[in-house]
């Protein structure tokens, strides 16, 4: 599924140059449950944006699902998220003003499709994190375990060959985490690939492999007993 | 796939109906443009044809012959110098030898006294003959014109004017009374129908003599003028020229005389009308180009508020071009919704205008709706293109860690 080789990515920060990630590679099969952990400034969030297609790499070869993502152009890139990728953010990053199911059809709106499939598509994403009964309800009238299950409805409404997860339970207590955690893991059973960022070692022993990134390389990868 | 534009059309709505307040006080820069430009080019164009109607109601097709060289024309030369000569026998010769001309109507015309039983009243006298109605369109409602042309001699009658008849028979059939005008006594052989005010000039405050009794009553052997009218542009062209060579052969060679086109006048002043009109609308214009500058104000504001929104959006799959056409339908909305507003004010404004001012020339050309707002929608686009480019350009991943 992943196959990224020797990513590098340099910001310009005007006076100096700011290297976020050296080197790294990564594979991840089809099917996969990868967590990625490290510490701040390793470089953790540098590699989610570039393995979401939210940025290109400044060196590196990058392959998803067959394609060469590496040297797409923006126009290309977002059709690669649209298609094939979905994102749960920390934040949750959901559309204040729209409700739930709005929220949940956003990137169906970008895929091209009508509005009536739409609604049933999210409607079918809302009952597989078990939500239906707040769809109408916005962000603000919803509990963050609730913010995060429509975030994660909202990933899966195009059925995407990969789900990306930075920190998805960075902001919610362990609970509620715990709770969002069996989520992924039902989400991984039906056969999603997975890879998911967190600072939080209980988290990522929900994944199969769990990979150290030190610098800006990856440090060490580690794989779970029992797990795969 | 791309997004679909119905899609694009209810996210922009919809965005837009969630700040209303902002929405309509930025519509109102347009509004208030549109607005303006119909109403000024409605009363431009009101004027104009309110000009074009107080010459048509003197005639069309009409040539002025007055005595004098004048270098310039403009204006109407009812009141001219006449110290250089026109005579009747001119008049006569114009009408005898210059066929294209239809009517020919020497005029000789001043004001006097006259007087009827105890009631006087001083008025403009017009010595004329039959065909000035033919070239005036004035008309008689009841009795008789003048008589013809070649009839000039001495009859002492006398048409009124609808005021005249008023004034000095009020209630009383006027028709084979005998009036004085200057103490001298005139028969009355008819009332003209009522024509109004026409350039400043009450065209009901006058009398009709023969054109020979006029100069009799001022004393005169000239004429102040002389009119023609011709059926046809083109008979009047060919008669004007073929005046002014008659006139100069009568007149020993001189070109002493002028002969005006009162339509070339007309053109004139409805060129002047015209561009006078197109100043105001791109004065008003200017009020509009402000209020697109309004509308890339509030748009550069959303953008920047909104960067967290469309961060959101590329991240699950939104185009530049989505993005771009989201913020540009938008401001084309407010643009349009504005100019639309402004179609509805400037229009109701003109008719709130004509019902309380009828007299007040307002004439709403569909050019100039269909004008303005047009320009409203391409304000909308050419202020939206800038914002929308900038919010399509954002980098999703600095867009989302935007708070």
């Amino acid at each position: 599924m992943i196959d990224a080789r020797s990513l590098t990515k340099t910001y310009d920060t005007g006076a100096s140059e700011v290297r976020a990630l050296a080197d790294a590679s990564l594979q991840v099969q089809d099917g996969e449950f990868v967590a990625i952990m490290g510490p701040s400034g390793s470089g953790k969030s540098t590699l989610m944006a570039l393995l979401g297609c939210l940025d290109t790499p400044t060196s590196g070869e990058y392959v998803l699902d067959g394609k060469r993502v590496s040297s797409m152009s923006e126009d290309q890139l977002a059709q690669i998220r649209s298609e094939r990728i979905g994102f749960v953010f920390q934040a949750f990053h959901l559309l204040p003003r729209f409700s739930a199911l709005s929220n949940v059809e956003l990137p169906l709106i970008y895929a091209g499709v009508g509005a009536g499939k739409r609604r049933a598509l999210a409607e079918e994403a809302l009952a597989k994190v078990e939500l239906v009964p707040r769809a109408s309800h916005k962000p603000s009238e919803l509990s963050g375990g609730e913010k995060q299950r429509v975030a994660i409805a909202r990933a899966l409404v195009n059925r995407p060959k990969l789900l990306l997860a930075d920190e998805p339970t960075g902001n919610l207590d362990s609970r509620v985490g715990a709770e969002i955690m069996n989520v992924f893991d039902r989400i991984h059973g039906e056969g999603s690939t997975i890879v998911m960022v967190t600072h939080d070692r209980t988290v990522a022993e929900h994944a199969g492999r769990i990979v150290h990134l030190k610098d800006g390389r990856v440090d060490r990868e580690e794989v779970l007993r029992g797990k795969e | 796939m791309r997004i679909r534009l119905s899609d694009t059309f209810s996210l922009a709505a919809d965005t837009l109906s969630a700040n209303r307040f902002r929405a309509a006080l930025t519509m109102l820069g347009v509004t208030i443009g549109v607005a303006s430009v119909i109403l000024l080019v409605s009363l431009g164009e009101g004027v104009k044809v309110f000009v074009t109607d107080q010459f048509s109601s003197l005639g069309t097709n009409v040539i002025i012959i007055t005595p004098g060289k004048a270098e310039t024309s403009g204006g109407m030369p009812l009141i001219a110098d006449t110290t250089q000569g026109l005579t009747l026998a001119d008049a006569e010769a114009v009408r005898d030898r210059c066929p294209s001309l239809t009517a020919v109507a020497p005029v000789c015309f001043g004001t006097a006294n006259v007087k009827f039983a105890n009631r006087n009243r001083s008025t403009l006298v017009i010595g004329t003959v039959a065909e000035f109605e033919t070239v005036r369109h004035m008309h008689v409602e009841v009795g008789s014109f003048l008589p013809r042309a070649d009839d000039v001699s001495e009859k002492q009658v006398a048409i009124l004017g609808r005021k005249i008849k008023d004034e000095l028979f009020p209630g009383e059939n006027p028709l084979g009374k005998r009036i004085l005008v200057d103490d001298r006594r005139f028969r009355v052989i008819g009332v003209m129908q009522k024509k109004g005010r026409s350039l400043g000039m009450d065209l009901d405050d006058l009398i009709f003599v023969p054109v020979a009794a006029a100069q009799v009553i001022f004393n005169r052997d000239r004429l102040q003028e002389i009119l023609a009218h011709a059926p046809t542009e083109a008979g009047l062209n060919r008669g004007a020229v073929d005046a002014k060579a008659l006139l100069i052969t009568r007149h020993d060679n001189k070109e002493d005389f002028t002969v005006h086109n009162q339509d070339d006048m007309m053109a004139v002043l409805t060129t002047i009308m015209g561009v006078l009109t197109y100043a105001l609308a791109g004065i008003a214009g200017i009020s509009l180009l402000v209020g697109g500058i309004g509308i890339m104000n509030i748009m550069l504001v959303s953008v920047t508020e909104r960067t967290r929104e469309i961060g959101i959006r590329k991240a699950v799959g939104a185009r530049k071009g989505d993005i771009l056409a989201q913020f540009l339908i938008e401001s084309v909305i407010l643009s349009s919704a504005g100019g639309l507003a402004g179609v509805l004010l400037g229009v109701g404004a003109g008719q709130g205008l004509k019902t309380i001012f009828p007299d007040m020339p307002i004439v709403f050309p569909v050019w100039a709706v269909v004008m303005a707002f047009g320009f409203s929608f391409l304000v909308g686009v050419f202020f939206g293109v800038y914002p929308a480019r900038r919010a399509s350009r954002l980098d999703p991943i600095a867009a989302l860690r935007v708070e």
